[in-house]
């Protein structure tokens, strides 16, 4: 009797002598299959474990494992073809029961339960990068368009005051009497120019007016669409604030969008203020909560 | 000098005019026959239209009793639904850098 460790069993005295060299051959192969399996198995192993990476194995010893497993397989697979032995090939496995099968998928199976667990992230790394992300908003907010404004109010208001101790004209400046205003000839030329431009330019086209002719800055802008805008250069040591502003309830065409929006305006405000919403409220003899509140009720 | 006397009267904007609730009209105020409670510039008015009594007081500010909702219109301008009040007529004003003054916006 030719016993092997699968459950097959045959009866050896009942076969000739070709019969039994073909069926020792197909044992030698099962038995050459299983160790091979095996080999497989202890690969997939030793890959869940973290002995050896998947690039490993793929680049070097799988390889060779791989080789000699195909090309026994192969000549096995031949020799029995050639034999007629009742070892089946499956699934490019040669098995002949139920648990060689096992033995064959077992190494796979084995494989999806020992995924490694790489999706643990380290707590202290997280940190790390979210407080990176919130210093990179902070620093962004630094650089907002509001806050350049603002820097920049402030060092020209300090140039500015510099300026005028050195000149001596802060006193002089603050004390002008309404309908009195004291400049030198230079001054009063570029006055005369500014006032006429604004006349003319600044009423047909405010946009014009304030960007190329006469090269304001922009010091304030609410959400209501109201700007502040500051020029320095007419009159020494004295700014002059002009506001612009829609009026709601005189629609204009726009000529780019189509739409129906308030007609533009700009006007000058006293020196002192510095928003654009309160230059609204100052206009219309109001605090600029009142002002808040007409939004409702504008035509 | 007009008083306001409640936290929050109404306010209503309608072109260079600010209309404003005020608790009362002055006794001192004359009454004026007229519905056109501003002028313009280029002759256009600011009209109420519906039941009311228009007042000046001696420093020139108009002022008006709305004795039901009422409508404010102008050539230029939407119009306005106002609702029953006193309210005094506030012109939008202007700076003048090179005078040194304020100036009324007249439109």
């Amino acid at each position: 009797m030719v016993t092997t460790s699968s459950s097959l069993i045959i009866e050896a005295e009942a076969l000739d002598e070709r019969d039994k060299e073909n069926v020792a051959i197909g044992y030698a192969l099962q038995a050459e299959t299983k160790r091979i399996n095996e080999l497989t198995k202890e690969r997939f192993d030793a890959i869940g474990r973290g002995d050896i990476s998947v690039e490993l194995c793929n680049s070097t010893v799988c390889d060779t494992n791989y080789s000699y497993y195909s090309s026994a397989l192969q000549a096995a697979h031949a020799k029995i073809y050639a034999t007629g032995s009742q070892v089946t090939y499956q699934s490019n496995q040669y098995v002949n029961d139920k648990d060689t099968l096992n033995d064959v998928f077992l190494p796979i199976t084995n494989l999806f339960d020992r995924i490694p667990d790489f999706l643990k992230v380290d707590p202290v790394l997280i940190g790390f990068f979210v407080a990176i992300f919130i210093t990179s908003i902070y620093i962004g907010r630094q650089f907002s368009h509001k806050k350049r404004i603002a820097r920049r109010n402030r060092r020209d208001w300090r140039r500015k005051l510099k300026e005028l101790i050195a000149q001596n004209t802060w006193r002089h400046r603050s004390n002008d009497e309404p309908g009195i205003l004291r400049v030198t000839p230079e001054e009063y030329r570029r006055m005369q120019e500014f006032e006429r431009s604004f006349v003319t330019v600044g009423k047909s086209d405010p946009e014009y007016f304030l960007h190329v002719t006469s090269g304001a800055k922009l010091i304030d802008a609410s959400r209501r669409g109201n700007e502040l805008y500051s020029i320095n250069t007419i009159i020494h040591g004295r700014s002059l604030k002009i506001l612009k502003y829609r009026d709601p309830s005189t629609k204009v065409q726009d000529p780019i969008t189509g739409e129906w929006v308030g007609q533009l305006y700009i006007s000058f405000v006293p020196e002192h203020i510095n928003k654009a919403d309160h230059g609204m409220a100052w206009k219309f003899r109001l605090t600029p909560g009142e002002y808040r509140r007409t939004k409702r009720h504008e035509a | 000098m007009i008083s306001w006397p409640w936290k929050k009267p109404k306010l209503y904007r309608h072109g260079d005019l600010l209309i404003r609730q005020v608790k009362k009209i002055p006794e001192s105020a004359t009454r004026l026959s007229t519905n056109i409670v501003a002028h313009g510039e280029n002759g256009h008015t600011h009209k109420l239209h519906g039941s009311h009594q228009v007042f000046e007081t001696s420093d020139k500010q108009i002022l008006f009793e709305a004795k039901q909702d009422l409508s404010l219109k102008h050539q230029e301008h939407n119009t306005l639904k106002i609702k029953k009040g006193n309210y005094v007529v506030v012109h939008e004003r202007q700076y003048n850098p090179f005078n040194n003054i304020e100036e009324d916006v007249l439109d």
